[in-house]
């Protein structure tokens, strides 16, 4: 009991430092014009320059996007996984926000690689869906960002939702390779068949480059959103500071 | 109530006797919070009633949905029995909380010195053991509609049975101390706890499945160590997160 | 490969054409809302 006082005190005159917004920072400022320049180039590249797949055409150069957006909706859920445990650790408000930022932007990425998944399988498979291992543990990480981002939604006290939110993450996180397991044995158990890959090194290269471009505008939308959150968290505590320290009563 | 000296959240305690009180101590906190709440639940039995009849229309519902062919049902049965263990196994998480909600006697509880994990044990066992009987009343349900035969194997269908229930009900104790507490409880302790689940559905009912069938080729041995692998991080990972979600 | 002869151009247009519109959906959405915090934040009253 005597340790969640002194806790709860520190965390409040943490709450009392000035937490500010100022403009954003250079590399960010730099980095927000170069990240669509990079996707453009490294798409308009790869589109160009890849052969015609043998079997599937053309359709292979959909794993320019789709890949891309997989990895970097994961990679997503990991920053939240990393800030949730900062949370925890610090208390640090600014850590809840740079998670929720992370949640907001995986969930994006999620849902845009599920649908371009479902484009590449139509014309590949015939179907819509495909409960491939990857793309179905996709949906199930896409549920589980909604999750996170309903809970948030729903909860209004900063703090209770900041400590809510870091838990689901850390739980969520720690199931997703679980997850991918066992949708993939359950896969095998059907025997069905794999996405195809292909050896040509300009895929590759393709995927890899899109991959990093990805990666930049998945950083600069992460921070930008975490920019406008804090900007957010600071009027609300303006709002609140203003209330408490009138004199007069309303 | 005996305390010991110590501060229980002494697991720094030097001497190993004043860890193994404080250990003590907190088990008996765990199975006097267990015990309440169950004592509380036997008194109306109508939640109990009112899951098991949830259970049964889910059953049937299912049976109306996939179709009379006795051959369709008995491929479906094991999804099935699992689909109606979660569905309405989620229904008695949001209680657990609720009596205390309602009284105001959460924070009370909270005030009593002692580690906060023994009371996410003690409503885990409660939750275990309501669960486990509703699943008394379900499993001979599922197979006397959907035409199982009796499994050669049943022991290891109850072994699978007991490991994907905990894992079940351990991870929806810890998300319903959260979800019973915010708007719209009814569909965010499924929308939270489904996608966690993933695991123990695939493999629940992956491992029944062939042990309905006489498991020729041995897939549920894997499945089994996955449920054990899944309840053992998950048991743990909750009761560490337990106490960050409890409080306040 | 169930041997699928189509044409596939419109499907990875598809796929682009979907993939930059949510990119630029979402900066676009980044960017109202960093101006509508600009204005809020500009409009601070003092306390009393």
């Amino acid at each position: 009991m005597a340790e969640s006082t002194l806790r709860g005190a520190a965390a409040i005159s943490r709450r009392s430092e000035p937490l500010t917004l100022g403009a954003p920072a250079m590399w960010l400022t730099v980095l927000t014009w170069i990240a669509p320049i990079a996707v453009i180039a490294s798409q308009a590249y790869f589109v160009w320059a890849s052969a015609p797949d043998r079997d599937m055409g053309h359709l292979q150069k959909i794993m320019y996007v789709h890949v891309p957006a997989a990895w970097n909706a994961f990679l997503a859920f990991f920053w939240v996984f990393v800030q949730s445990v900062r949370y925890l650790i610090t208390r640090e408000e600014r850590a809840d926000l740079q998670a929720a930022a992370g949640a907001e932007v995986g969930a994006v990425l999620t849902g845009l690689t599920l649908i371009l998944g479902s484009i590449w399988g139509r014309p590949t498979w015939g179907v819509w869906w495909t409960w491939d291992a990857r793309l179905t543990s996709t949906a199930v990480l896409f549920l589980v960002y909604v999750g996170y981002l309903a809970l948030r939604g729903m909860t209004d006290d900063p703090e209770r939702r900041a400590r809510w939110s870091a838990a689901v993450g850390i739980l969520g996180a720690l199931n997703v390779p679980i997850v991918y397991m066992s949708v993939k044995w359950w896969r095998t158990l059907h025997q069905m068949q794999s996405t195809p890959s292909t050896v040509d090194p300009t895929y590759a290269w393709g995927l890899r480059s899109n991959s990093i471009a990805f990666l930049l505008v998945l950083v600069v939308f992460i921070a930008h959103r975490y920019r406008g959150l804090l900007s957010e968290y600071v009027s609300e505590r303006r709002r609140d500071d203003a209330a408490l320290s009138r004199r007069a009563p309303v | 109530m005996k305390e010991s000296t110590v501060p229980a959240s002494a697991l720094g305690g030097t001497f190993p006797i004043e860890v193994a009180e404080s250990w003590r101590t907190d088990w008996q906190r765990a199975l006097a919070v267990a015990w309440k709440d169950l004592t509380a639940e036997r008194r109306t039995k109508a939640n109990f009633n009112a899951v098991v009849a949830m259970a049964g229309l889910i059953l049937l519902f299912f049976g109306f949905a996939l179709g009379p062919d006795a051959e369709g049902l008995r491929n479906a049965a094991s999804g099935v029995l699992w689909l109606t263990i979660l569905f309405s196994g989620v229904l008695a998480f949001n209680r657990s909380y609720q009596l205390e909600l309602e009284a105001g006697a959460l924070e009370q509880l909270l005030l009593y010195p002692g580690e906060r994990w023994a009371i996410y044990v003690g409503k885990l066992l409660a939750n275990l053991a309501f669960v486990f009987l509703v699943e008394v009343v379900t499993l001979p349900l599922t197979a006397v509609l959907y035409h199982v035969a009796f499994p050669e194997r049943w022991a290891e269908v109850l072994l699978v049975l007991v490991l994907g229930t905990t894992g079940f009900v351990a991870l929806g104790t810890l998300y319903a101390a959260m979800a019973s507490r915010s708007r719209s409880r009814e569909v965010l302790l499924p929308l939270l706890l489904f996608p966690m689940l993933v695991p123990v559905l695939i493999a629940a009912s992956g491992a029944t499945a062939s042990l309905l069938v006489g498991d020729v080729m041995g897939d549920s041995r894997a499945w089994i160590r996955l449920l054990a692998a899944f309840d053992a991080i998950f048991i743990v990972a909750a009761t560490w997160a337990f106490p960050f979600v409890i409080e306040g | 490969m169930n041997g699928m002869v189509v044409d596939s151009w419109p499907y990875v247009i598809a796929a682009y054409g979907v993939t930059w519109v949510v990119l630029v959906g979402y900066a676009i959405r980044l960017v109202l809302m960093t101006r509508r915090n600009r204005i809020e934040n500009s409009h601070t009253r003092q306390p009393i």
